[in-house]
């Protein structure tokens, strides 16, 4: 009944919290990265995973299955943010992806019931425990892959851009990153103001960045997608400091 | 004319010395009676004083209303000599006087004029006007329609008054002159409205069961209590959701949601036949003004046969249809909307043009437009009513326009900064009504009744529009034969439904594009007897139903139903059974063709109960079984069909595979005197269903456990009413969010849900208060009113939400404390 849906409608229509969208809060697996492209069948290849560890000693895995089997990889942050995994896979699926805190579960060990159906395991985890991400994974028979798959970041601030702000600061980052249609900046304090924008078809596009507030440090994430293909991440330390 | 006069000593007069008529003032003979050269005989009984003036006067056998009047008057103005007892000390006295008419002489009147109530102008009959000056005092007494005449009163000044007997006359100044005529209007003002036998006026709607049928739950409320009753803004339909079987909707919006079942399982009627729906989307006002509304029928189950297609409640909003007692306009403004009534008497007609607009958006839209990039363009809502009615022959004939329309949206602006519809919502409806009723002959009477109209509900999303767009003509043929003293009574009726049917939903985000455009018909038939044995009333019923589309999907239902109370003294025992069938939407129907109706089995058994002055009990039991209810395709688009479910849903394809139970015992508590209404409405229920076989049971997504509402409306001096509601009731149940995990592809996290409606919202209380302020002037009344909701300023949950990565709950509470402040002047 139309009747019933209109607060849901005025609800939606009204939600805010954009900039809240933006600031990581505990471990988050913030993008999955195929550096080649889509796989062909059972032809083994890479997926970069870029994960937000704030307390360090995460363990990361990654898997897809098909009708017969799972493959799957898994292994420590150690003390990065990006982590590497082989896998292979015979048709178009799920790549999963999870990320547990350290000692509480470990991707390594999941059975193949979980792997199938992560979603229910994750309803027995603990909230802050363990974080599931999951995105498609294409599987190529042909060679007509789409070039480029991923975004190329042609320009993109220093890296020291985002440092010795003052606290609540904004500051404008801009990017040209031919081929992508979406950016989204995240960052474990501080933030974003808006949690996507658009990117021009020039390539350009303009993020604005909220330095942690009070003073502190950061670490800032900007993804970049082609709709329907792939992605590509910046990343860069931040830090507020009171003046 | 020839006056007799026959005096009869008071009984108590031990040696008594009986008054003697002294001062015989003549009765005015009634205008047209004269004219006709009608005659008349009155027997009175006067009540004199000690002083030999007439106290009071009663009809003891009348000649008449007219003629009543007209001696009541002339009695009042006799002098006797005082009554003497025992000692010869002066006394009252109780003497019958008999009037006579018959055309002869008439004294010459003097004075003539016509009682009517400030403010509605309605005629005041039996209404003492008084004349003074020194030494000099006569009584005019109204007649029927309100007018009076007062002959041989001697020229000069005199003071026009009346009594304190429920009204309130500020003395005039009037000069009679010899040889004419003098014309004086009084206005008194009622000074107890409550008391509505002193007022003349009978305005009751009444909410109660079908009229033959015994439908084991019947309740009635006046419009007084309707119309004052804090938390309704007034709407006297809005009044059904404070009653037993009805839980309370998320945000208090205009939804019934009756017995546990879904607002889209109960049917809306006008007279009988369906309408879209009753309320304006926003639950503010029903769709037609409420002076149409003679009577609400609200049957929250084990309704007769006359309805169907349907597994929930009923309601059916029967319009005015006897002619009212004067012409009535009235304007009233409050701080959501404008309404305007007006009514007009043509001889044997009655015609009525209303009308309504909201206007929030008025003032509010460019406000939100001029901060904010997205616009969102407050819900508004108007109706429009034309109601022309009277009689045609031995029968009645009964016209009605009904206009509703309903729009809310969301602006935003596209990558070339063009504002355009981001979220849209459309609801209108038109329909036209005709009824005929006549009485055909040994009892019967036929009714026949049209309805016609389109429907239209279009939602616009991101450039994307979904629609559904029926057509619909109604035709109900019935004839009715009352019991009326006899034994057996009888109902038979032909109910048919016929149209179109276009949807389109072609909002990509929502899923695959579906549509249809086919034809449709329900025709049913029914046939109820009524058997009655004394003080036993037995109803047996059975109602065939089918349900065709142009598609080629067929579906027929068969209901038996019945139906039985027993009057004992201040006792009424009632127990009712049958079966409801509800066929499957258009849509459900089009894909699925093997589906067939939904079914329901219900039981009910009640007691009603006098227990003292003005108290009564009312105590209704009920259990439904509910059968081959339509499950799956939750995933699809069915905005038009109600909310998605929050939780897990069944993306499965349609069958009737669900069941489910519901259970309650319903109580009333009411009080009435002649300035208090209260009641204290009690539901305990528990609805419960099982989807698919071999899933476990859960809760029925409007399930609440617990309805409380108790309210008391008290009519003060100087024309105050205040009124004081509290409510309470159970959370409705829901899944449970236990974690989450990421679509890194469009950045959103997904719930991972816990068992199913294993949670339930926090429950609702509220407490609600009105007070009313009427100011009643010669020619006009000006109501006035502020309307309290949530006095307590309670941060109710009513919709369970989330943060956008589930991590806190973020829930919508209850609109805060709003004061609304309302005017109405009505003449």
């Amino acid at each position: 009944m139309v009747r019933a849906a209109l607060p849901l409608l005025v609800l939606g229509a009204c939600g805010g919290g954009v900039n809240d969208e933006t600031l990581l809060v505990g471990l988050t697996v913030v993008a999955a990265v195929l550096p080649e492209g889509p796989p062909a069948p059972d032809v083994p290849f890479e997926v970069q995973l870029t994960v937000s560890d704030p307390d360090g000693g995460a363990l990361v895995g990654a898997w897809t299955c098909g009708e017969s089997s799972c493959s799957r990889a898994a292994g420590p942050l150690s003390g990065e943010d990006t982590v590497a995994f082989e896998l292979t896979a015979s048709q178009s699926g799920v790549l999963w992806t999870a990320a547990c805190v350290a000692g509480a579960c470990d991707p390594g060990d999941l059975g193949e019931s979980v792997l199938r159906d992560p979603i229910a395991w994750m309803a027995d985890q603990p909230f802050d425990d363990a974080f599931l991400a999951s995105v498609a994974l294409p599987v190529l028979e042909s060679t007509a892959t789409p070039v480029p798959w991923n975004p190329v970041i042609e320009e993109a601030p220093e890296a020291e851009a985002l440092l010795d702000a003052t606290p609540g600061e904004a500051r404008t980052l801009s990017f040209t990153v031919p081929g992508a249609t979406t950016a989204r900046g995240r960052a474990t304090a501080g933030g974003f103001s808006m949690a996507s924008v658009d990117v021009a078809s020039d390539g350009t596009v303009e993020l604005e960045w909220l330095a942690p507030k009070p003073a502190g440090d950061a670490r800032v994430y900007v993804v970049f997608d082609i709709e329907g293909a792939g992605t590509a991440v910046w990343s860069a330390d931040a830090q507020s400091v009171a003046p | 004319m020839l006056t007799l006069v026959t005096i009869l000593a008071a009984a108590w007069a031990a040696d008594p010395v009986d008054p003697v008529l002294v001062t015989e003032v003549a009765p005015i003979y009634p205008a047209g009676a004269l004219a006709r050269g009608e005659r008349s005989l009155v027997l009175l009984e006067l009540d004199v004083r000690a002083d030999g003036s007439v106290s009071d006067a009663r009809v003891v056998e009348t000649g008449g209303a007219a003629f009543d009047a007209a001696a009541l008057q002339a009695a009042l103005n006799f002098r006797f000599t005082p009554a003497l007892d025992a000692r010869g000390e002066p006394t009252v006295a109780v003497i019958r006087y008999r009037t006579v008419f018959e055309p002869g002489r008439q004294p010459q009147v003097s004075v003539r004029g016509q009682v009517r109530a400030a403010g509605t102008r309605e005629e005041v009959p039996g209404f003492e006007v008084v004349f003074e000056r020194e030494g000099q005092r006569f009584v005019a007494i109204t007649g029927p329609d309100g007018t009076f005449a007062l002959a041989d009163l001697a020229p000069g000044e005199w003071t026009v008054s009346a009594p304190d007997r429920g009204w309130r006359l500020d003395p005039v100044q009037v000069t009679v002159t010899e040889g004419q005529l003098t014309e004086v209007d009084v206005r008194p003002v009622l000074s107890r409205p409550w008391d509505s036998d002193e007022r003349g006026i009978s305005e009751t709607v009444v909410v109660q069961g079908e009229e033959l049928a015994p439908e084991v739950t019947e309740r009635s409320v006046s419009q007084e209590e309707a119309r004052y009753l804090p938390g309704t803004n007034g709407d006297i339909v809005r009044v059904v959701q404070n009653l037993p079987g009805v839980a309370r909707p998320p945000l208090n919006i205009g939804q019934l949601i009756i017995r546990g079942t879904a607002p889209e399982d109960s049917a809306y009627y006008l007279d009988g036949a369906r309408i879209p729906s009753v309320f304006h989307f926003s639950g503010f006002a029903t769709v037609l003004v409420g002076e149409l509304i003679n009577e609400i029928g609200f049957l929250p189950g084990n309704y007769g046969v006359r309805y169907g297609r349907t597994l929930g409640g009923v309601v059916d909003l029967k319009v005015v249809n006897e002619p009212p007692t004067r012409d009535t306009s009235y304007v009233s403004v409050d701080l959501f909307q404008t309404t305007a009534f007006v009514q007009q008497r043509f001889a044997n007609t009655v015609l009525s043009v209303s009308g309504r607009r909201s206007y929030a958006d008025t003032f509010l839209n460019p406000i939100l437009g001029a901060t904010s990039d997205a616009t969102i363009r407050v819900p508004r809502y108007a109706d429009l009513q034309a109601h022309l009615y009277g009689k045609a022959g031995r029968g009645t004939v009964d016209a009605l326009f009904l206009l509703s329309d309903d729009r809310f949206s969301v602006l935003g602006t596209d990558a070339d900064d063009v504002e355009q519809v981001t979220v849209g919502l459309t609801d209108t409806f038109q329909k036209f009504r005709l009824v005929l009723r006549a009485p055909i002959g040994r009892g019967w009477t036929h009714e026949g009744l049209l309805v016609a109209g389109p429907d239209q509900r279009v939602f616009d999303f991101l450039g994307e529009q979904s629609y559904e767009r029926p057509f619909t003509v109604g035709v109900r043929e019935e004839l009715l034969r009352q019991p009326a003293g006899e034994t057996f009574g009888l109902r038979t009726g032909l109910d048919v439904e016929l149209g179109s049917y276009r949807f389109d939903y072609a909002i990509s985000q929502f899923g695959p594009r579906e549509n249809a455009d086919t034809l449709r018909a329900a025709p049913a038939v029914y046939v109820e007897p009524t058997i009655e044995a004394g003080p036993l009333r037995v109803i047996p019923g059975l109602r065939a139903d089918a349900f065709l589309l142009g598609s080629g999907y067929r579906a027929f239902a068969l209901d038996p139903r019945l139906g039985s109370r027993l009057e004992l003294g201040g006792t009424a025992l009632k127990a009712s059974a049958g079966g409801y069938s509800q066929f499957p939407t258009v849509r459900q129907a089009i894909e699925q063709p093997a589906l067939t109706a939904q079914r329901s089995w219900q039981v009910s058994a009640g007691l009603e109960q006098r227990l003292g002055s003005g108290l009564q009990l009312e105590v209704t039991g009920f259990h439904n079984w509910l059968d081959d209810l339509v499950s799956g395709r939750e995933d699809a688009f069915r905005f038009f069909s109600g909310p998605p479910p929050i939780g897990p849903q069944d993306t499965g394809a349609y069958a009737n595979d669900g069941t489910g139970r519901v259970a309650g015992v319903e109580g009333l508590l009411r009080y009435a005197d002649d300035r208090t209404a209260a009641w204290l409405s009690m539901t305990f229920s528990r609805s419960t269903r099982v989807d698919r076989p071999g899933d476990e049971r859960a809760l029925f997504e409007y399930d609440q456990p617990v309805v409380l509402t108790g309210l008391i409306s008290r009519e003060l001096p100087r024309r105050w009413r205040v009124g004081l509601r509290a409510r309470f009731s159970s959370g409705n149940p829901y899944t449970p969010v236990v974690n989450r995990f990421l679509d890194l592809g469009s950045q959103t996290y997904v719930p991972v849900y816990g068992d199913l409606d294993s949670a339930r919202i926090p429950p609702f209380w509220s407490l609600d208060t009105r007070i009313d302020k009427d100011f009643v002037y010669r020619n006009w009344t000006l109501s006035t009113y502020v309307d309290v909701q949530n006095t307590t300023n309670n941060a109710n949950v009513e919709v369970i939400g989330w943060t956008f990565d589930y991590r806190e709950q973020d829930n919508v509470t209850s609109i805060p404390l709003v004061p609304v402040f309302g005017v109405r002047g009505e003449w």
